[in-house]
């Protein structure tokens, strides 16, 4: 019998080893499975190639003279030099007598400059006079973190605290080529920014503050004693609120000081770390509100009566406010929102003010350091126009609980990213304050770098690049609706005025991006403009040019429209150039469906000419 | 013949005397097949008490962005939610003291 009972045990015993190496078994085949689906997900950034295309100054040269030939130190050597120079039609910009080199410029492009003298026998050499960079972008201490201005491919320490994130070198803004071009004698531009408040004494912040010294409130009523702390509170004692932003708010507190650093922190001061503007151009308003609709539109007044031109919203929600989408309207500049955290498509779930229909703002979404969008960020391919850079940002911080004013912080989110935008609109209008609401906003959106991990996930599929918004313009395509011709323009006030009184025009968008001035390999696209059907005409080409002004006075020659390649350089498309045979006018476009299209189904009225010239991708 | 069958019959019809190395095998048998329904079952009975996904997701995320309060606003969505294959899911179709327990991830705050 206990036998039995024994063999009855070692039996049960080799059946609960059974039982638990299967339920072992089951559960290592889950953690196996489960850690393949944790693999660490990498996208590899779109190479936008290129480099700096305007790396000298075009039509001026550098030319050494042979000191046998022609000494400068001497009277006779400096009218030799006059002579030839004026031989070939180049003017003196100035002279190094010690050098024995002379600046010249030319309206001829600098490569026929260099022609016309490397060969001449008095000539020692000839070079452009090519610019040079800022070897280190700005002193600012912190400068190195800033990968979003200018990432080199350096190591940021997460936000959470553990760890760090390599990124990719040029997934970023291009902020020190922009500021080649920035100068110092732009003009200063307000910069709203409707959030928790901002710490105003910030080391970093504290010159860079909206003035505020004669300030009305939201009503446009003067305010006694004005706006002494730069902004204003209406998340106090609504509706009059106080006059302190200090970034008190507790439920996001710093918010809004991270989100002015970004903008705005003082750039090559040697202290923490730079705002957008290299020169400092942009000015802080902080307006503290109650994140709700009633204190937001008091901000927005108060921002619109004291001379914003530009809001940033890094907050939001899911309802829709008409009366906020009605400020929003009335405001006079442009609104940039954050598209929203959720990892959703607004789209179909809309994140207001972001989504609101309004044609002042841009909504904005998040992209990492190896320009991939962010997990986080929402998305839209009709409702999120671009994106910028929002993970690992580093800028200026108010801790509550230990305020100073020397505090910086690491943090996610659109709310980081809306910023860059912000920054931008400033310093597009600090460096030309001619321009438009449309130009603006149309050089953000469409002359960012084209990234594929964007591409069907928001409008332009871009990430903005301050670099390409400071040299670059949109051309703006129309269409009548009773002649059936097309025309184009590159100025923002032509077509903001076509849209507002010339109803037989149809605005159907922006054809692609062009140069207002030459930079290098590129040529000018003449304009010309039918005076008996009204029709325009475009062409590079300086024969054809020539031609219709000699032969063809019924077309009047507009000048330069814009500046585009004649051939084909890195990340440039061809616009193709189709002519109407039955009207006599002239289409052109970028799309290689659209060409494709009128060549296989309008033969009979369009004749393909051939690739016009090259515009920016 | 025929009695000699019926007792052949008989015979066979005695009880039989089954050897006890078979007796255990059998006995073996019926329980590695009552243990295997068993674990089936309970392993069943576990996942469909749960019910939940037990896989990492990529990241965690907790949104902290300011939201605007009034407009009887619903909160329709929730703050914190996993991505999981570049997708937003959410943290009740996970098992999520499995998650914590398994997988390295903490909420990521972002504003």
């Amino acid at each position: 019998m206990k036998q039995k009972i024994w063999k009855g045990k070692k039996i049960f015993a080799i059946l609960c080893v059974i039982f638990l190496a299967s339920s072992n078994f089951f559960e290592y085949s889950q953690a196996e499975m489960s850690s393949s689906n944790n693999l660490p997900f990498k996208k590899i950034r779109l190479s936008t190639g290129g480099g700096d295309k305007n790396d000298y100054v075009e039509g001026e040269v550098l030319v050494k003279y042979k000191p046998s030939a022609v000494n400068l130190k001497k009277a006779s050597g400096v009218s030799k030099a006059d002579s030839l120079e004026k031989d070939k039609n180049f003017v003196k910009i100035s002279e190094f007598k010690n050098l024995n080199v002379r600046l010249l410029k030319s309206d001829k492009s600098t490569d026929r400059m260099i022609q016309d003298l490397k060969n001449n026998p008095s000539v020692d050499y000839v070079e452009p006079n090519f610019k040079r960079h800022l070897a280190v972008a700005t002193n600012d201490t912190n400068f190195n973190l800033q990968w979003a201005l200018n990432n080199t491919g350096q190591s940021i320490p997460n936000s959470n605290g553990i760890g760090s994130t390599a990124g990719t070198a040029g997934a970023d803004i291009n902020a020190p080529a922009a500021w080649d071009i920035e100068n110092s004698s732009g003009s200063s531009v307000i910069v709203a920014v409707i959030d928790s408040g901002a710490n105003y004494n910030h080391d970093d912040l504290a010159s860079n503050m909206w003035d505020g010294s004669s300030c009305v409130d939201a009503n446009n009523a003067a305010i006694p004693g004005g706006c002494p702390n730069h902004g204003w509170n209406y998340a106090i004692n609504y509706p009059v609120g106080n006059n302190d932003p200090i970034d008190a708010d507790i439920t996001s507190p710093g918010h809004g000081t991270f989100v002015a650093g970004i903008i705005a922190a003082n750039s090559n001061n040697s202290t923490g770390i730079s705002g957008v503007s290299f020169y400092n151009h942009i000015k802080i308003m902080p307006i503290e509100f109650d994140f709700d609709i009633d204190s937001e539109i008091e901000a927005i007044n108060f921002a619109k009566n004291n001379g914003a031109k530009v809001i940033n919203a890094s907050f939001g929600g899911s309802s829709f406010s008409q009366s906020e989408k009605d400020a929003i309207d009335s405001f006079p500049g442009i609104f940039v929102a954050a598209a929203g955290n959720d990892g959703t498509n607004n789209d179909s779930t809309p994140y207001y003010p972001a989504s609101c229909a309004s044609s002042n703002i841009i909504s904005v979404a998040s992209t990492d350091q190896n320009d991939s969008l962010s997990s986080f960020s929402n998305y839209g391919a009709a409702s999120v126009d671009v994106a910028a850079p929002g993970e690992n940002i580093i800028s200026t911080f108010y801790d509550q609980t230990a305020p100073t004013n020397t505090d910086y912080a690491l943090g996610d989110g659109t709310s980081f990213a809306a910023p860059y935008v912000t920054g931008l609109v400033g310093l597009l209008w600090g460096y030309d304050n001619s321009l438009t609401n449309s130009q603006v906003k149309s050089k953000i959106i469409y002359t960012g770098d084209a990234l594929s991990s964007l591409s069907g996930n928001i409008f332009s599929g871009r990430r903005i690049n301050a670099s390409s918004a400071i040299t670059q313009n949109t051309i703006f395509r129309f269409f009548n609706t009773i002649r059936g011709n097309h025309f184009y323009t590159m100025s923002g006030i032509e077509r903001d005025n076509i849209v507002a009184s010339l109803p037989d025009w149809n605005y159907e968008g922006v054809s692609y991006t062009a140069y207002p001035t030459q930079v290098t390999n590129t040529s000018p696209i003449y304009r010309f403009f039918n005076t008996r059907n009204g029709f325009h005409f475009y062409t590079q080409n300086e024969v054809e040019k020539n031609d219709i002004i000699t032969n063809l006075p019924i077309w009047n020659y507009e000048g330069v429209s814009c500046y585009t390649y004649a051939t084909s350089q890195p990340n440039t498309t061809a616009v193709y150039r189709f002519f109407n045979k039955i009207q006599g006018n002239h289409f052109y476009t970028t799309s290689a469906t659209e060409k494709d299209n009128i060549i296989a189904t309008l033969s009979t009225m369009w004749d393909y000419e051939g690739i016009a010239w090259y515009a920016n991708n | 013949m025929r009695v000699r069958i019926k007792s052949d019959f008989m015979v066979k019809l005695k009880p039989m005397k089954i050897p006890k190395i078979q007796r255990n095998l059998i006995i073996g048998i019926v329980f590695i097949l009552f243990f295997i329904s068993g674990t089936a079952l309970w392993l069943a009975a576990k996942n469909r008490n749960s019910g939940k996904l037990r896989i990492c997701p990529d990241s965690w995320i907790d949104n902290q962005m300011p939201t605007i309060k009034n407009l009887d606003y619903k909160q329709t969505i929730s703050n914190q939610y996993f991505i999981l294959n570049e997708k937003r899911r959410e943290l009740s179709e996970f098992d999520l003291d499995w998650v914590k327990k398994n997988c390295n991830v903490e909420p990521q705050i972002v504003d």
